[in-house]
């Protein structure tokens, strides 16, 4: 991850193109390409906080689905009471998404912080495991609460509000979700090279030393963890809006481990290459099945055994992912 | 008799059924450099942990000048001026030579919650970095991954992470381990240069390095001390000769 002045042409080209597209998309007037670019840009969201924690801090959080999910129940719960006109917990509903965003960042916050606070006492397979385990605990805890639908999730009639801002508009609400995302990346490249980042990596690198230098490495790793639980839930919120529906299935392992896929595709401590992670992934996702079927009827189901082997590729092959393979592996 | 930097009282350290450390007492004097010898498996190691807060002391106590820290976090101690090195090479191999140190640097420097300015443009860390670099014959590598030094190399930059923030004590459990003759006497010769600035405890296998470099010598075997004193003291004395120099002297 160079600073942007030490940046080489292919990172400026691939940049530039990135950039580009992502703003003259909505101009192609393909209101279902626009659809799938928000969800892209929802993922490459979370995928690229997710990455704060796994990247940075070489802590393999397989829960992150989680902070995602509650995000979005934030938005269904917020939806579902202003809807009854009842109040939540003796409040006024807010529909408001910047509301929205606070009160996820609070919730994710919290329950980053007091799971944060046990699963990063551990490391390796352990950590892996504790975090799986807290987000399955949350995942059949909104599986049965039946006062929200349990299993079967929260329809939305309407996206939240933005204001003088228009979400119900796909192109407004893309440019939106397009301005999140870029708002992200720009504090991710800064807090790469800041001394946070550089502590947070270092840590990974070797956490004994970086005690013995003198650093409480576990109040910077919990601190990594709230932020990425943070920017995920506010992924959440757009994911939430950008489906019109809210389920437990956010909360899903599948979800965790999709977006571990994303950044692993990508490239593991880049910030910006779970971008590229999640865009491929999605559009994999989206258009494999049917390439698959021209060759066999009914072979698109089957499309992860082709994604299988994609990603043991790039692990073998490819250290820092779709984005070191564009770039080039140097710093 | 000088001040003393560090001061160990009776400190025990059980693992199981046996006794590493058995009520140790050791003090620094400020400026020394005090060797710890003991044939291996003595509690040479263990001692430093106890001492660096890696490991928990069952008892005893540790005084850093004057003040006890015997329940604090290694963090914390680091941040008291307690600096160490390990017996196996520990830099961050994954960053630049001079961001080691600059890390190194950055730990004493005030608060690292910082989460915007560019840490690596830092002058506040980076002149100081290059400062140590210097003073340890390693600056035209400053740019290098640390990883790709040559062993010694890594050793030396373990030393200048260890140096930052000018310690009260340096702990360093062998530093000449796996260096080669020219190697070690440049370690040998950059350990000297650091008197008296730096009080040092050292644990090392390389008898003439330690009598070279010594002031006091104190003889570990199996986790108790059993002699402490100047090095011709030390070398004459029979109990350290049977238990342990006399081991050296075929080899």
């Amino acid at each position: 991850m160079p600073r942007l002045s030490e940046m080489g042409w292919r990172w400026r080209i691939l940049l530039a193109l990135a950039l580009l597209s992502a703003l003259l998309i909505p101009w192609t007037g393909d209101d279902y390409l626009v659809k799938l670019a928000t969800r892209i840009l929802i993922f490459a969201l979370a995928a690229s906080a997710l990455d704060l924690v796994l990247g940075l801090g070489g802590l393999v959080s397989f829960g992150h689905a989680a902070f995602l999910g509650l995000g979005a129940y934030v938005v269904g719960i917020m939806f579902l009471h202003d809807f009854e006109g009842t109040g939540f917990l003796g409040l006024a509903p807010s529909q408001d998404i910047f509301v929205q965003f606070l009160l996820a960042a609070l919730v994710a916050g919290g329950f980053a912080l007091a799971t944060g606070a046990v699963c990063l006492r551990t490391r390796g397979v352990a950590f892996i495991m504790i975090t799986l385990a807290f987000a399955q605990m949350l995942f059949f805890f909104f599986v049965s609460l039946r006062r929200y639908n349990g299993e079967d999730g929260i329809a939305l009639w309407n996206r939240s509000r933005g204001g003088w801002l228009e979400l119900e508009d796909q192109r407004t609400f893309y440019y939106f979700v397009l301005a999140c995302l870029v708002l992200f990346l720009v504090f991710a490249a800064r807090l790469y090279h800041s001394r946070f980042g550089r502590v947070v990596r270092g840590s990974k690198d070797n956490d004994r030393r970086m005690r013995a230098l003198g650093f409480p490495t576990y109040r910077y790793r919990l601190t990594a963890y709230l932020l990425s639980a943070v920017v995920t839930s506010i992924a959440g919120v757009l994911l939430a809006n950008a489906t019109y529906f809210v389920g437990p299935a956010y909360l899903s392992w599948h979800m965790s481990g999709q977006l571990i896929v994303m950044v692993v595709l990508g490239g593991i401590g880049t910030l910006f290459g779970p971008v590229l992670g999640a865009a491929l992934f999605i559009l994999l996702e989206e258009f494999l099945p049917d390439v698959l079927d021209l060759f066999a009827a009914g072979a698109g189901e089957y499309w992860m055994l082709l994604l299988g082997p994609l990603l043991v590729i790039v692990a073998l092959f490819a250290r820092r992912g779709l984005l070191g393979v564009l770039v080039g592996t140097g710093r | 008799m000088s001040e003393e930097v560090l001061r160990a009282v009776d400190l025990t350290r059980r693992f199981g059924g046996v006794i590493a450390c058995d009520r140790v007492s050791l003090a620094l004097r400020r400026g020394e450099i005090h060797a710890l010898i003991g044939p291996n498996g003595a509690g040479k190691t263990t001692f430093l942990n106890l001492l660096s807060g890696e490991l928990a002391a069952d008892s005893g106590r540790i005084l850093l000048c004057g003040r006890d820290i015997t329940r604090l976090p290694t963090h914390r101690r680091a941040r008291l001026g307690l600096a160490r090195s390990f017996q196996i090479t520990s830099i961050l191999p994954g960053m630049s030579v001079l961001e080691n140190v600059s890390l190194a640097i950055q730990a004493h420097a005030g608060s690292s919650f910082r989460f915007f300015a560019d840490a690596g443009r830092d002058p506040a860390l980076n002149e100081p970095a290059s400062e140590l670099l210097a003073r340890v014959g390693l600056r035209e590598c400053a740019g290098l991954p640390a990883a790709r030094l040559a062993h010694g190399q890594k050793r030396v930059l373990e030393l200048a992470m260890a140096l930052a923030g000018d310690p009260e004590v340096l702990l360093l459990d062998e530093p000449l381990a796996g260096l080669g003759p020219e190697e070690g006497r440049r370690m040998v010769e950059l350990l000297a240069g650091l008197r008296p600035r730096t009080t040092m405890l050292l644990v090392e296998h390389d008898m003439d390095a330690v009598f070279r470099l010594a002031d006091r010598v104190t003889v570990l075997v199996y986790g108790r001390v059993i002699a402490s004193g100047d090095p011709d003291g030390i070398r004459r004395d029979p109990e350290v000769r049977s238990a342990y120099l006399g081991e050296e002297e075929g080899g």
